[in-house]
């Protein structure tokens, strides 16, 4: 018994040195197979049994049983040991440098991050291939389109519907029906843009919304409470003014629509589109298709305390659009009372808009759609 | 225009500051653009009486002069190098720190050794000339009393040490209006006067129009008018005894302070009233005209030499413009401009004055014809009414006589084609609360009106007001117009806003092509597309580069009568030529590489365009022409990759649920921009969709394209892929590759079929298989694709999932025309494990097939 005991310390000695000396987790397996496996120590010590005593064979076993869980242990211990180690090791070599921009893993997609070059194929320091889609930078849309769901959405929470129309449109939409006279200045060559045409009725390009009021008032009956985006067109191009410019028209008929009501709508728009203390007020003006007609001004909000103000020029007061009580000769030009119903309309024009919100000086940088300026509406 | 604040300050009595006025007068709708001094930059400038002078000690050319600017007992010394002074004259003084006409500032210093404390000035300096002062022109210095002044006047013009721009009447602020369309009674300084008294509540003094009338003269000339629906009233007088000379000071300083120079007297009469009452009128030298005065249209081609330079400006006239003539000549442009055969001149002793009102329509075409604005047409342009005319004429006689005191006049000789009618409204107080949504007490609105001239009071009932238009104000119609002048007068600032308390309830709604275009616009964007937004009309040229024939452009697309420029020619048929400029405007700025969209319209003649439409009677109802949504998106740069945009349209096509194919050979001999090799057109795959719904919307698509391509069951078209071909690069002046995807969204979103719902995911374990074969080059994945598409559909429906293309190879071991395909394809089912055996089936079945349909070599199983 006592030799056994003998023997058995000597394994364990040997296997804790051997254990020690490991330094991967293969040379372990070796020492699990040298002392647990089928012609290892202890299951030579296992075969001994046999020439034991009966009476004495429980104990002997437990004692060599004892030993191999012993020896188990030892092996897990510095076996869990290593895998750390080994899997420390692995994650270090794994490093990356985190302040390396996206895009430089980009792949394909990595040329289009403006850096005007297309991603080298083994972009990696680490052996891991970064997703081209990962890094693939955000577009952006047109800061007129962004101005131009500003205001859509607002309207849309003020509980007005969107309407379209053409662009290319007849005289009697664009001019006639909305109370524009026929030597009305604005249907002179100079400021309206008309299409090459053979039949009798003049095409022009739509110079407002305007129309839409007259096709929506003719299909539709009132109450109506309508906005329109889109496209207008005058023979005019300077750094103010463009060819091609876009508007956001609105419309309201029903039976009680009053001269407050305007005033209410917009000052609401204002605050919305400009901030909270945005303040507005009406100044007289005319248009054709609207009695009495407003200039609706706004606060200046970019005049700083004592330097000159190139926006409003010292005036305090920006110009934002024109609005009115619809006139009743354009109501009747579309079959509606104007003894029952009353109308307010405004319209706003998106670029001006977009130029006052991003401080952008010339209206021809709108549509040159240069790529430096695209992205920084990201 | 401008309005000199002195000058309305003789028609309307108000302490309140030019500052002030201009704010009153925007905020009543008579917008001021701006205030100006008409001193300009000048200060520090005064009258000096020279007391001594005494040539330089070390310079011949220079003299030294004592002057005394009105402190008595101080002389200042100040060195000149002009020769025309003496003791005894007034002249300007720049003293030290002085300002002169141009910005400059002048200080005080050492000449050759002798101190100078300033500068004596010219007329030059001054920013004057001959015509605004005498002596102004001269060589030198200015010398105020050299000219007309009276030696005993002299204390009484020119006060020693008063500031130079009090005596050349510019220590004057002058108001920038805008005069509104619909307001030609506000195109004068009495005008503004008016709006200024209603807005300030201040008195408006009358405007003296009296004159004695010599019952002895008579117009010699007849006056013919033979086309009174072009000029509706027509007055001359006939002015006998006059002197031509200079006009009086006051009379020079108005006309300066709004822009005029001084001619003579009696063209500055003219001038006056234009710029006082707006009535514009025309003197002729009465000597210079022979036979009877005829109005009547020019004929076509007649020759008319018109004032301005020394020679006179030479028009060519057509039927459409209306001229003063006589028996022999043309006198006048009406309403624009006088002939210089004509004149006042020097000489002149007799004249014949004219008031008219020409039609505005006519003055505008002949202005703008002949690109000939004046202040006279540009006052006809907005309109005059008859009644001023008449109050016109008077005040200039009146004003004739006053300073060509001996002036003879005869009585008018007058054309008028109706007598103007006084013109009255009645309007209920209701209507303009009801308008305004607050209610304004009666008397206020009476008072508001009597201060604009209406006279107005209220009807026995209370509950109206009867109001006399003045005849000034054509513009006031109905009821509505009075509401305006209510409010404009009361104040805007008193409106409370509501928002539509007495208006129905609504739901705001955006249009459903609206919602679906947000929708597209972000997938794009985070695909980092830029959003892009040019021009609607591009050039001829433009479209020529895309490959486009000249006839092709003429017959096939929309071109603007009146373009700004070539470059804005034709209503653009395609989004690419406009996009294909903004890549090549980039590239030109370094900008590389990009991905670009824009969603815009493209606009196509469609053949009835214009002509009415039969079924309608509303009136303006036309066929208009074709107006297609389009989305364009590209790629440019030396990586742009036809599938990198190809996998966008896929995005798309996930989005809206809309399945598509591609057929090659997109290019047409009209269209022929796309790589022939790296193209494609897309259309509609509607076979391949189970879904009814969908089914219905690619049959009503075609409905709705053409009928032609039902007829002939033309799958509908999506739009069109490709690499852009290098020759239509080159004619952009783009080097980089570029792949363009265009869509025509109505399409699109007509097909559109997104339900989202859920279907059951499988619990059993899937199984995946490879399939590698040979097959020839020329054969479309997008077949192969099809084929295998069509075995899952018809056999294995519930135990195939998905068929993959997962490798393409071509070269070593693939025998030359061939190229190698392999398909990956994962097999599952949602109720049990499958077995391998039933996978081996299906994927024999599909070997079968392609060895059959394509002759495929099958590689390994």
């Amino acid at each position: 018994m006592d030799m056994l005991r003998d023997k058995i310390e000597k394994i364990l000695d040997e296997v804790r040195a051997a254990v020690l000396a490991c330094s991967g987790s293969a040379a372990i397996l070796d020492v699990r197979v040298k002392y647990l496996g089928k012609a290892g120590a202890i299951t030579e010590l296992k075969k001994g049994l046999r020439d034991v005593a009966a009476e004495e064979r429980p104990a002997f076993g437990a004692l060599i049983n004892d030993a191999a869980g012993e020896i188990e242990s030892i092996i897990e211990s510095k076996l869990s040991e290593i895998k750390l180690k080994e899997l420390n090791a692995q994650l270090e070599s794994e490093k990356i440098d985190t302040s390396v921009p996206s895009y430089f893993f980009g792949g394909h997609s990595g040329g289009y991050g403006g850096t005007g070059q297309v991603g080298k194929a083994d972009k990696t320091n680490s052996g891991v291939v970064s997703s081209g889609v990962a890094s693939l930078p955000l577009g952006s849309y047109h800061p007129l389109t962004l101005v131009r769901e500003k205001m859509v959405d607002i309207f849309l929470r003020l509980g007005f519907e969107v309407k379209d129309g053409p662009e290319i449109e007849t005289d009697y939409y664009c001019f006639e029906a909305l109370n524009i006279p026929k030597d009305h200045p604005a249907r002179d060559m100079q400021d309206t843009f008309y299409i090459q045409s053979k039949s009798k009725e003049k095409l022009v390009l739509r110079t407002h919304t305007s129309s839409v009021q007259i096709r929506t008032m003719l299909s539709e009956k009132p109450p109506l409470k309508i906005v329109v985006p889109g496209k207008v067109y005058r023979a005019d191009h300077s750094a103010r003014h463009s060819p091609m410019f876009s508007q956001l028209e609105g419309l309201v008929v029903d039976k009680n629509v009053n001269l407050q009501d305007l005033l209410g709508v917009l000052s609401l728009f204002a605050k919305e589109l400009f901030g909270a203390d945005t303040k507005i007020r009406f100044r007289p003006s005319f248009f054709p298709y609207t009695e009495p007609s407003v200039e609706v001004d706004m606060v200046c909000i970019f005049c700083a305390e004592g330097s000159r103000c190139l926006v409003c020029q010292n005036s305090g007061y920006i110009e934002i659009l024109g609005a009115g009580l619809v006139h009743p000769k354009v109501l009747a030009n579309c079959g509606i009372d104007s003894k029952v119903y009353s109308g307010l309309a405004f319209g706003v024009g998106l670029e001006r808009v977009a130029m006052l919100l991003y401080g952008i000086p010339d209206i021809r940088m709108l549509f040159e759609n240069d790529v430096r300026l695209l992205r920084q509406f990201v | 225009m401008r309005v000199p604040v002195s000058w309305l300050k003789e028609y309307v009595k108000t302490n309140l500051t030019a500052e002030a006025i201009a704010e009153r007068l925007t905020s009543v709708g008579l917008e001021v653009d701006g205030v100006e001094y008409a001193g300009g930059q000048i200060g520090g400038i005064v009258v000096g009486k020279i007391e001594s002078v005494q040539k330089h000690k070390d310079a011949d050319k220079l003299l030294v002069c004592m002057l005394n600017v009105g402190c008595k007992d101080n002389l200042v010394q100040i060195v000149t190098g002009a020769k025309n002074v003496s003791v005894g004259d007034l002249v300007p003084v720049a003293l030290d720190s002085a300002t002169i006409a141009n910005g400059k500032q002048i200080f005080a210093g050492e000449i050759r050794g002798a101190k100078s404390y300033g500068m004596l000035c010219s007329g030059d300096e001054l920013g004057i000339t001959e015509c605004d002062y005498l002596g102004a022109g001269a060589d030198g210095i200015l010398i105020l009393n050299s000219a007309n002044i009276p030696k005993a006047d002299l204390s009484k013009h020119l006060k020693v040490g008063e500031c130079i721009l009090k005596v050349l009447g510019r220590d004057e602020y002058v108001l920038d209006v805008s005069v509104l369309a619909n307001r030609p009674d506000c195109q004068s300084v009495f005008g503004v006067a008016r709006e200024v008294s209603a807005a300030t509540n201040s008195k408006l003094k009358e405007l003296d129009v009296s004159f004695a009338t010599d019952k002895s003269l008579r117009v010699a000339q007849k006056i013919i008018n033979e086309c009174l629906t072009d000029c509706s009233s027509y007055t001359a007088h006939f002015v006998d005894n006059i002197s031509v000379g200079n006009s009086p000071k006051w009379l020079k300083h108005h006309l300066k302070n709004v822009g005029v120079n001084s001619i003579n007297n009696i063209v500055d009469i003219s001038n006056y009233v234009l710029f006082e009452v707006g009535q514009p009128l025309h003197m002729f030298d009465a000597d210079k005209i022979d036979g009877a005065i005829t109005v009547r249209r020019a004929r076509e081609g007649e020759k008319f030499v018109g004032l301005g330079g020394d020679t006179g400006v030479k028009l060519t006239l057509s039927k459409e413009d209306i001229v003063i003539a006589d028996d022999k000549k043309i006198l006048a442009l009406a309403g624009i401009l006088g002939g210089l055969c004509s004149s006042v001149s020097a000489t002149t002793t007799r004249v014949v004055i004219e008031a008219a009102n020409f039609s505005k329509a006519l003055v505008r075409k002949t202005s703008r014809r002949l690109g000939l604005s004046t202040d006279s047409s540009r006052r006809f342009e907005k309109g005059v009414d008859n009644t001023s005319v008449e109050i016109g004429l008077n005040r200039a006689l009146h004003l004739l006589q006053k300073i060509s005191p001996g002036a003879k006049i005869s009585a008018a000789r007058t054309q008028v084609a109706t007598k103007p009618k006084k013109a009255s409204l009645v309007y209920a107080l209701a209507d303009i609360e009801k308008k305004l949504g607050i209610s304004i007490k009666a008397d206020t609105q009476i008072k508001i009106l009597n201060s604009l001239g209406f006279g107005a009071n209220i009807t026995s009932c209370k509950t109206k007001i009867n109001c006399i238009i003045p005849h000034y104000r054509q513009d006031i119609e109905t009821y509505e117009d009075i509401t305006e002048e209510i409010i404009r007068i009361y104040g805007f600032e008193k409106l409370v806003p509501t928002l539509l308390a007495n208006s129905c309830i609504s739901l705001g709604k955006n249009l459903p092509a609206n919602n679906k275009m947000a929708e597209l616009k972000v997938k794009l964007i985070a695909k980092g597309f830029l959003e892009t937004i040019t021009y609607s009309f591009i050039s001829e040229k433009d479209l020529a580069n895309l490959g486009m024939s000249a006839d092709f452009i003429n017959n096939n697309t929309i071109h603007l009568q009146n373009p700004l420029t070539e470059e804005f020619q034709v209503m653009r048929p395609t989004l690419l030529a406009s996009l294909l400029k903004v890549v090549a405007s980039n590239l030109s700025k370094r900008n590389l590489s990009a991905r670009l969209f824009e969603v815009g319209k493209t606009y196509l003649p469609s053949k009835a365009s214009g002509e009415k439409v039969a079924s309608q009677k509303t009136k303006g109802q036309f066929e208009l022409p074709t107006e297609n949504k389009k989305l364009i998106f590209l790629e440019y740069g030396a990586g742009a990759d036809f599938f990198s945009v190809k996998s966008v349209l896929d995005t798309i096509s996930d989005v809206f649920g809309v399945r598509y194919k591609v057929v090659d050979n997109v290019n047409t001999a009209e269209n022929s921009y796309f790589h022939p090799y790296q193209s494609a057109s897309i259309v509609l795959d509607c076979a391949s969709n189970k879904d009814s719904a969908s089914k219905k919307d690619c049959d009503r698509n075609k409905d709705s394209v053409s009928s032609k391509d039902r007829a002939t069951n033309k799958p509908t078209s999506l739009g069109t892929i490709g690499t852009i071909h290098p020759s239509t690069l080159q004619n952009f002046g783009i080097n980089v590759r570029v792949v363009v995807c265009e869509i025509c969204l109505d399409t699109l979103f007509a097909s559109a079929n997104k339900a989202v719902a859920f279907s059951p995911i499988s619990k059993y374990p899937s199984v995946q298989r490879d399939l590698s074969f040979i097959l020839k080059d020329t054969i479309r994945a997008g077949d192969v694709i099809d084929l295998l598409e069509q075995i899952k559909t018809e056999k294995y429906n519930n135990i195939l999932q998905d068929i993959t293309l997962q490798d393409i190879y071509k070269g070593e071991q693939i025998k030359e025309g061939h190229k190698s395909f392999m398909f990956n394809f994962t097999f599952n089912s949602l109720q049990r494990t499958l077995k391998d055996a039933e996978i081996n089936e299906a994927m024999g079945v599909v070997a079968d097939s392609l060895v059959k349909t394509y002759n495929v070599e099958i590689r390994d199983a």
